[in-house]
């Protein structure tokens, strides 16, 4: 084998040189072998100077920016930090699959599907009648309400191809009589920016959602329930948006907050019954952890006490909580094109998920629902039925 | 001039092993002693450990007999239960205020009988066992504790919290029991103090990932060593806590809250590494099947003496070694199982399940010590140990308070008891003008005369645990015992070197006026003078006394045919009897002592060792081969933490050469030796003259030299240098230094190899010094550092962590995959297998820097070894006397070592050492007369023919041949005797013999072994 001649290494941030070596992120991680890689020899190469060749491999969008590594590194060294910074470097024409298209969509029309304003609305005004009809008489989808309580930001995904899923979200609202609204422009809920590391974007794409809000007069904006996205709005309002949020008297609330203040106010009513059978939960990386580690409240009990509201049977999964394994699709890799791998880092959640003995998996996040529902179920043979946390909830309503 | 105001007494906070030594080294000589312990008996985390490191003692056998010397010593007032809260006056004359919580029983009355311990109802966890077992509120903490007296857990106790039972204190027939007893204030008037309150082991609950409070079988390395021990939870069956039953797979994680500033502390523990080799070893023992053992590593930092050794030992007896930081543990199933995945270090992803995991936890600062260091005004480091400097080891920011042990940064038993004694050399410094004025006398129990009478030989037979109670049957050698001539008592005690039953035994000896008393237990080495003083105090001669080894002898070796080995106890006990029945009295000579030391070698050892001998008024001559003192730290410049040496150690020649009690020679060497402890008369050549100096103790502190390595083109090319010549250009900041762009640094060239397998353990530590240093000089440089293991052990951690922080690049090789240096065109060029990539790596650097190690010439040392009569271990180091209770002492009395001629080490733990012989020297040097051996050889003048061959033979020249009239006559010169019977086995006509091992004697025993076998 060839030498590498070492000129100059490339210690530069990060503290990445503090690496021991000592191979807990690679332990710990699911992504670890997938071409030869892992989070260990990722960091040795970055500090060795062989940047570009890291760059240039799909690793690290094969890596979910999950954290679980950094979670037990002895060292606290960011790797995340590190992976998204090496993300960044790759040439915008280069970056893997369909996600620099979203930024650019997002970033022109409001939505990364370009879906016309027009047909948003119409969408809209057809689906609420629907609801209306089947089971919530009197519901409209209130667009551009000034001065609601809550505002809400559809995921285009769910515009453009799963409409119905809109409705469990909508029930909620209607049994609760809560005060709500969306937006009838940049109303897109996800960040794609913060999954192809581009910071720039992901600021703009936060300030549409500050924007909206104020104009709109609302008291609180519900973060994308989309891991990633609620990462990369609620890490831009962090750092440039919350004063002018506070001055604003505007507060960042989470899916999980809606809900409980529902539930604990007896705002909605729900009946436990109607889900009896074994149910686990699985923890989003960025609803937990990753909050953890950046010294933010981390959502983990929360999620339990509504599950627990709504099934009789509750069982928890090893690891759970700060220690979960991710799901295989975060960061972008559920809309990412390496699906081989995908399937591959998945193995340890079908795992997880087949040792609870559950048949019902909630979740939170739509990647991680989509991953496991659409992706590990199939792959892994595994008999269960998945649903999002706040369709757990839906399912649950007395009305 | 001032009078001396100065308090006599020095107060001992803790009393752990650190704290029990310095207590037993100060008492020694000539001061009171406060011993203040918090907890209701002494012992401290040595005490609860199973075995130690490298030589697999039992802790507490070894240990033991030093708690029971501390309760006997009269000058030692054990305070248990108690804590110093006021602190006024200054050194020399502190005002001490402790507070005694209530042990709600009275120490004077209560004699052990547990009586009350029967009685009471409330059964609570044993935190002595890590709750793993349960005990009784109202307990003694351990079968061997020290004070043995019981005490009430206000906790749990239901008189104290609801008002109700109250049933122990009519039981007690003493009425010791005193439930209304409260807390009290003793004012103590002290010279001194001493902080040794160690450190507790890091709880790693936080480590969500490893499931400590899920997992049943993921237990803590203390847990183990409990789980371990005899007296534990599980009486010593290895056993796994979930089904009780044996596992067949261990794991072991190191640094867990160690060198992790994620979720632990940053330092590195220090003892981790060793430990978990020992519990591997211990569990392999105590193990039915053979068990599979793995440590999971980073770095095993196995740096001290001996430690590489039992490292490869570990590793050729099969217990693997699997360089891999584990992340998660997960349940394997619902059996109790576990399950890790890990990546080794050939790359490969490995899945296995273990019955059981040992958390390798770490050691940090105890609250309530923390709590007083701040009180008391005492610095704290970054990591809330006691702030000290390389210099001054055992010193606190506070004139008169010192501190030993792990409370002073982590470390293991030998480094402990060094500093114990240390610590003990600074309190005894600052008090020498009161040394003796507070002391109490031991009253004498007068000795009943035995002459003539038959022999009434009692018999006390140990259960020493399970140790030998696992094994023999002590129900049949008891009951084999009472049936032997002359025995007219015999019993089987649980411990019989515990407390109480030293009174047992007094109790028994006058019941059954004994006049002879037999002991089958363990090795006479460490516990026949505890026996011996229990006959003292009972009025019985010391040498009316017999030891049989039924453990190390018998139950430890045979543990695989108990019956057999049952059988061999009872005639080993058989031999033990017949001996005890023709002891005689016998009354050891007393002494004069040559208060003064002779030091050798004029190294940082050797001065440090003069001035606090000379310091405490003793004469000191200080011996050094060159013609300047300083030795080998003339050579460094600065510690790891900065200090300067230069300065220090000119700072201790002026010291030492502006001393009136040091006589300095230099140019001169040891010629020839005569003489013992107490007493030596050394031949000195100074410049080519001969003098004679007398002298009562020695210090070896001959130091050691840098080995010259063979290979990394050393001495072809001028670019490579060792670390001292690098060292000598750092300081002179040459061109070389300024200019270079890249720098390598080979480690352990020349340690841990097949001719040199030690760790030289500075090498480290020095490099990285080094290395920052040429950051510092050019932040733009590239220092890469190749080694094997970094052993940046403790807090010296920090300074490998700033490495890499500030881009010092480390790239691990192997034994068998060498970095290849070449010179091509006279450019070097260096390449390395990269450990992480697995690719080579090129370096072209303009240096490179071989940490070369440190080693002994033979040569240099032999004939000194022989001449003090002091063992050199293979690689010329010399041998402490025990490696654990005794580091600076060496197998002959009187000779003490320190520094690197002991083994490689820093300058802080040399001059800790130094301070510790400085401290034995005292001991002995502050004594009037010393007493001498009593088994010695005697001439019988009848038989002799005046041959002369005990007096070639004798090898401590204690034979001479006298004229007694016509005819020459061998005698012995009593205070040189040592009693080891060359001379009595030699002599043609059995006319010399040694008393307390004569013909006659030994002849009883044969005789008594062949009587059952016919042999």
């Amino acid at each position: 084998m060839e030498a590498i001649e070492l000129e100059k290494l490339s210690i530069v941030n990060y503290d990445a040189n503090l690496c021991l070596t000592c191979s807990s992120c690679v332990n710990g991680c699911p992504a670890a072998g997938i071409d030869g890689l892992d989070p260990r020899k990722a960091i040795r190469m970055y500090v060795l100077g062989l940047e570009e060749e890291l760059v240039n491999s799909k690793w690290p969008w094969v890596c979910t920016l999950c954290g679980r590594c950094a979670y037990a590194c002895p060292m606290n060294i960011d790797l995340p930090g590190i992976f998204k910074y090496i993300r960044s470097l790759r040439p915008r024409e280069k970056v893997p699959g369909v996600l620099h298209k979203g930024v650019i969509n997002v970033l022109e029309t409001g939505n990364n599907l370009r879906i016309p304003k027009d047909d948003y609305l119409m969408l809209m005004e057809e689906l609420g009648e629907e609801l209306a009809n089947e089971c919530c008489p009197g519901f409209r989808v209130p667009i551009d309400v000034v001065g609601a309580e809550y505002l809400f930001f559809p995921n285009s995904k769910e515009v453009f191809g799963e409409p119905d899923d809109m409705k469990w979200w909508w029930k909620i609202f209607y049994a609760a009589k809560a005060s709500w609204t969306i937006p009838s422009e940049n109303w897109e809920s996800v960040d794609w920016g913060s999954f192809t590391a581009d910071d720039e974007a992901s600021k703009k794409i936060a300030k549409f959602k500050v924007d909206n809000a104020k104009k709109l007069k609302v008291r609180y904006i519900i973060a994308p329930d989309c891991g990633g996205s609620s990462w990369g709005f609620r890490y831009n309002y962090e750092k440039y948006f919350k004063d002018e949020m506070k001055k604003a008297g505007i507060e960042l609330v989470y899916i999980y907050d809606v809900l409980i203040r529902f539930i604990k106010e007896g705002l909605i009513k729900i009946d436990k019954s109607k889900h009896p059978q074994l149910t686990t939960y699985h923890d989003p990386c960025k609803h937990g952890r990753i909050l953890e580690m950046n010294n933010l409240k981390p959502y983990y009990e929360e999620p339990r006490f509504i599950i627990k509201q709504c099934c009789e049977n509750f069982v928890e999964m090893y690891p759970n909580r700060g220690n979960n394994f991710c799901c295989g699709a975060g960061s972008g890799a559920w809309a990412g094109p390496y699906e081989k791998e995908r399937v591959y880092y998945g193995r340890m959640k079908a795992e997880q998920i087949r040792n609870t003995r559950a048949k019902l998996v909630i979740t939170s996040c739509s990647n991680c629902r989509d991953q496991i529902m659409k992706s590990l179920k199939k792959e892994y043979n595994l008999d269960i039925e998945v649903k999002y946390i706040w369709q757990l909830v839906a399912d649950s309503l007395i009305i | 001039m001032r009078t001396n105001n100065k308090t006599g007494a020095i107060m001992v906070i803790g009393g752990g092993i650190g704290g029990v030594q310095a207590s037993l080294d100060l008492a020694k000589a000539g001061f009171r002693v406060y011993l203040v312990e918090k907890e209701p008996t002494i012992g401290g985390m040595m005490a609860r450990l199973d075995k130690t490191f490298p030589t697999n003692d039992c802790s507490i056998c070894i240990l033991s007999p030093k708690l029971n010397e501390c309760e006997r010593d009269i000058n030692i007032d054990i305070i248990t239960m108690a804590e110093l809260i006021d602190l006024e006056g200054e050194p020399g004359e502190f005002k001490a205020t402790v507070k005694k919580r209530p042990r709600y029983i009275d120490e004077e009355k209560c004699n052990n009988c547990q009586m009350c311990i029967n009685y009471c109802p409330t059964i609570i966890p044993d935190s002595y066992n890590e709750n793993f077992s349960t005990t009784k509120c109202l307990h003694l903490v351990t079968p061997q504790a020290v004070p043995a007296i019981p005490f009430i857990d206000p906790n749990h106790c239901l008189f104290l919290n609801e008002r109700m039972c109250k049933i122990c204190a009519p039981v007690c027939k003493y009425e010791a029991i005193d439930l209304y007893q409260e807390e009290k204030e003793i004012a103590l008037d002290v010279g001194a103090i001493i902080l040794a309150m160690g450190s507790k082991c890091f709880d790693p609950s936080v480590y969500k990932n490893y499931g400590y409070s899920e997992f049943k079988n993921v237990v803590t390395s203390m847990e183990f060593e409990r789980i371990l021990n005899a007296s534990g939870p599980y009486e010593g069956h290895l056993l796994r806590p979930s089904d009780k039953t044996e596992p067949k797979k261990i794991a072991w994680l190191q640094c867990v809250g160690s060198r992790d500033i994620n979720r632990g502390h940053g330092y590195c523990s220090s003892v981790c590494c060793m430990y978990a080799i020992k519990q591997a070893f211990i569990a392999r023992e105590h193990s039915s099947k053979p068990l599979d053992t793995a440590i999971f590593f980073m770095d095993m930092r196995t740096a001290g003496k001996d430690f590489d050794a039992y490292f490869e030992r570990a590793k050729s007896e099969g217990i693997r070694f699997i360089r891999s930081r584990i992340h998660t543990i997960f349940p394997a199933d619902e059996s109790g199982d576990l399950l890790i995945r890990y990546i080794d270090e050939n790359g490969k992803f490995k899945e296995e399940k273990f019955d059981m995991i040992v958390l390798s936890v770490g050691l940090e600062p105890k609250s309530d010590a923390i709590n007083l260091a701040k009180k008391l005004g005492i610095k704290l480091n970054e990591n809330n140990f006691i702030e000290n400097t390389s210099f001054e080891p055992v010193k606190t920011s506070r004139p008169g308070i010192y501190v030993c042990g792990t409370l002073n940064g982590p470390k293991d038993i030998p480094s402990t008891v060094a500093e114990a004694s240390a610590a003990a050399c600074e309190a005894a410094t600052l008090l020498a003008p009161s040394r003796g004025r507070l002391v109490r006398v031991k009253e004498v129990v007068p000795e009943k005369d035995v002459s003539g009478l038959p022999p009434r030989i009692g018999v006390f037979i140990c259960h020493c645990g399970t140790n030998i109670a696992g094994v023999l049957s002590i129900k049949e050698l008891v009951e084999d015992a009472k049936k032997l001539p002359n025995v007219v008592f015999a019993m089987d005690n649980l411990y019989t070197c515990s407390t109480d039953t030293q009174e047992v035994i007094k109790e028994k000896i006058k019941e059954y006026d004994l006049n002879r008393v037999v002991v089958a237990s363990c090795t006479p080495r460490t516990h026949q003078p505890l026996f011996q003083e229990t006959l003292r105090e009972a009025g019985l001669n010391p040498y009316l006394f017999e030891m049989v080894n039924i453990r190390e002898h018998c139950s430890w070796v045979h543990r695989k045919a108990p019956e057999m080995a049952t059988e061999k106890a009872k005639a080993l006990i058989r031999m033990g009897v017949a001996k005890a029945g023709l002891l005689r009295p016998l009354k050891p000579l007393s002494i004069d002592i040559t208060k003064a030391a002779l030091v050798i070698g004029g190294g940082v050892a050797g001065l440090v060792s003069s001035l606090m001998i000379a310091d405490q008024g003793f004469k000191v001559y200080l011996v050094e081969r060159k013609d300047r003192l300083g030795g080998n730290a003339l050579r460094f410049h600065d510690t790891w933490r900065g200090e300067d040496v230069t300065a220090y150690v000119n700072g201790l020649i002026e010291k030492v050469n502006g001393h009136p009690l040091i006589e300095v020679f230099l140019n001169a060497e040891v010629l020839n030796a005569e003489g013992f402890v107490g007493n030596f008369e050394t031949t000195l050549m100074v410049k080519e003259k001969e003098m004679k100096i007398r002298h009562g103790v020695v210090i070896i502190a001959t130091g050691a030299d840098p080995y010259k390595p063979k290979e990394y083109l050393y001495g072809e090319h001028k670019d490579v240098l060792i670390s001292l010549e690098f060292d000598d250009e750092l300081s002179k900041r040459t061109e070389r230094i300024k200019n270079a762009k890249k720098v390598v640094f080979i480690q352990c060239a020349g340690s841990r190899t097949k001719e040199r397998p030690y760790c030289s353990k500075v090498c480290c530590t020095h490099s990285i010094y080094g290395a920052l240093k040429l950051k510092e000089i050019n932040p733009d440089i590239n220092v890469y550092i190749l080694y094997r293991e970094i052993r940046t052990y403790g807090e010296r951690e920090r300074l490998y962590r700033e490495a890499r922080k500030k881009g010092i690049f480390f790239i691990r090789y192997s034994l068998n995959d060498k970095p290849k240096v070449e010179s091509i065109n006279g450019k070097l060029k260096v390449v390395v297998k990269d450990h992480v990539l697995g690719i080579p790596i090129e370096i072209h650097p303009d240096f490179i820097v071989l940490a070369s190690g440190i080693m002994v010439k033979r040569e240099n040392v032999e004939k000194l070894a022989k001449l003090y009569k002091c063992t050199l271990d293979d690689q010329s180091f010399f041998r402490e006397a025990h490696v654990k209770l005794r580091p600076v002492e060496s197998s002959t009395d009187g000779i003490y070592i320190a520094g690197l001629a002991h083994y490689p080490k820093p300058i802080d733990e040399t001059i800790t050492q130094a301070k510790a012989t400085a401290m034995k020297a005292a001991e002995l040097l502050s004594k009037e007369k010393m007493i001498g051996e009593a088994a010695i050889a005697f001439v019988n003048k009848d038989l002799c023919i005046g041959c002369g061959i005990c007096t070639d033979l004798c090898p401590f020249h204690a034979v001479k041949l006298e004229r007694e009239g016509k005819k020459m006559k061998a005698s012995v010169i009593s205070a040189s005797c040592k009693g080891c019977g060359i001379c009595a086995v030699h002599c043609p006509t059995g006319a010399i013999d040694v008393s307390y091992f004569t013909n006659s004697q030994i002849k009883a025993q044969i005789e008594a072994f062949g009587v059952k076998d016919g042999i």
